[in-house]
């Protein structure tokens, strides 16, 4: 079902075993609106603790929807905020803010008690701290499934109806 | 603005749109978009403006008095709210009682005079409500117009930011240029903390104003700004570690050869850390207050006020 483009062999060596995608190549991929696999090989190269959950979740489950965005629960750990701004900046992420978009890095105070969204060339992110009914990675991660993407890598998908 | 409250139109439509959805005090919270929804439907008022000044009147860092109990991500002046699908709002016990009075079924609430309209550009700044409430009462029973403007003061944000102007010109009701301040306050080991941000300052203009005044040290051979920029560098890092339950803290740390003073007194200067705004209350302080009491009558003041006293120590306890 999913195809992720062609692996980079400069990549190979830093990726530790791990195949990182470009994400502009011929991926394939079944959704229209944006590339769900390209951006979740990217995470998890950066070794980032995430569960995918709505739409993006109910589409690696199987179902038929088309996602507009990719949601993720993220864990917000010293060294998982290190890797998750890693992986934003390596997809040149722009954030929304009060201010419009603005371009991942420099001086930025980024929202780390509820979440917040950014725009890459592979789709929209919500990256998603804490829901409203205070469950956060650790309760979504306990309700997820495993879903191995194409390339073997695994990620943790959670079907929730609706998320943020 | 309304008479009865000091609010303004969609404020009040509203707290009238929480009310026709069930979003009662005691009631559990309603889905925000769905609030709005209505109130565009009755009123035509879109969600797009609409859910910015819901978010406001729920946020502590906006208003003294919150009117709006909201549960979700109301924003910051960094970041805006998450999207009111997923966030939930219903009206808080002073809310209701403001609902109320605007509805003729109470009387009214100085909610204007304490919570200002500086955070949609307007000249009129929050007050302290304990000073505002202690000056209501003391209008009540004639006190004079000295005494009124010393107990209201300059105004106060809810940031909790220093304050410094002419408190003549500001109780004379003319316009008023305020010097807004973050405090900045020695921490351990070598460290400054920055908090209490003035108002519409986001945590991030602060990082990059710091940043971009050490980026100009005397390592680079152009510079042309040098003993400000001289002294900045003893900066060796920045870490943003507010949150909501510590508030705003921007954590500078220096050089082990730094002059704490040097590098207080030029954090200071930086923009964000320090601002300036135009405030005017229209009328004496005097006059403001007596006009609201005549106008508004003296049948159940007491009881009025005590309404807000109990939303003041309310929202004190949420913080």
């Amino acid at each position: 079902m999913w195809g992720y483009g062609r692996a980079r062999e400069s990549d190979r060596d830093r990726a530790d075993g791990v195949v990182l995608f470009d994400g502009f190549g011929d991926t394939g991929c079944q959704t229209s609106l944006m590339e769900v696999g390209p951006l979740l090989e990217t995470f998890l190269f950066y070794r980032c603790r995430f569960v995918v959950v709505g739409s993006a979740a109910r589409l690696l489950l199987g179902e038929t929807v088309t996602p507009a965005d990719l949601d993720i629960v993220v864990a917000t750990g010293p060294d998982d905020r290190r890797n998750l701004v890693a992986a934003l900046r390596y997809l040149h992420a722009l954030v929304f803010d009060r201010h419009g978009l603005r371009h991942f890095g420099g001086a930025m105070s980024l929202p780390w008690e509820w979440g917040w969204s950014v725009v890459t060339a592979l789709g929209d992110v919500d990256l998603i701290v804490r829901f409203i009914d205070d469950t956060t990675i650790a309760e979504h991660d306990a309700d997820a499934t495993d879903v191995t993407l194409a390339s073997g890598a695994i990620v943790r998908c959670h079907a929730t109806r609706w998320a943020a | 603005m309304s008479a009865a409250t000091g609010l303004g139109l969609v404020e009040v439509s509203i707290l009238d749109a929480c009310d026709r959805n069930g979003a009662h005090p005691r009631a559990p919270h309603q889905r925000t978009a769905r609030i709005l929804n209505s109130l565009d439907e009755a009123t035509g008022i879109g969600p797009r403006v609409a859910y910015q000044v819901l978010c406001d009147m729920a946020r502590p860092d906006i208003s003294h008095l919150a009117l709006i109990d909201f549960n979700g991500n109301y924003g910051s002046s960094d970041y805006g709210a998450a999207s009111a699908r997923y966030t939930e709002a219903r009206l808080t016990p002073l809310g209701a009682a403001a609902l109320a009075a605007e509805r003729d079924q109470l009387g009214a609430l100085p909610i204007g005079l304490i919570n200002g309209n500086t955070h949609v550009d307007g000249p009129r700044p929050p007050l302290d409500p304990h000073r505002l409430l202690a000056a209501v009462r003391a209008a009540a029973i004639g006190s004079n117009d000295d005494m009124l403007a010393e107990l209201v003061g300059l105004p106060v944000f809810p940031t909790g930011c220093a304050v410094a102007g002419d408190q003549l010109a500001f109780a004379s009701g003319a316009v008023t240029e305020l010097e807004l301040a973050a405090r900045i306050s020695p921490g351990e080991r070598g460290r400054l903390v920055i908090s209490n941000l003035p108002p519409d300052v986001g945590s991030s203009v602060v990082l990059e104003s710091i940043m971009r005044f050490d980026a100009f040290d005397d390592r680079s051979p152009r510079s042309s700004r040098p003993s400000r920029n001289r002294r900045m560098s003893m900066i060796t890092e920045v870490d943003d570690e507010s949150s909501p339950a510590m508030g705003t803290r921007i954590v500078v740390t220096l050089r082990a050869d730094a002059d704490e003073g040097e590098a207080i007194s030029d954090l200071a200067a930086a923009w964000g850390v320090c601002r300036t705004m135009s405030v005017c209350l229209g009328r004496p302080v005097g006059r403001l207050l007596r006009d609201w009491i005549a106008v508004q009558g003296r049948t159940d003041l007491e009881a009025r006020l005590a309404l807000i006293d109990a939303a003041i120590a309310d929202q004190a306890g949420r913080r």
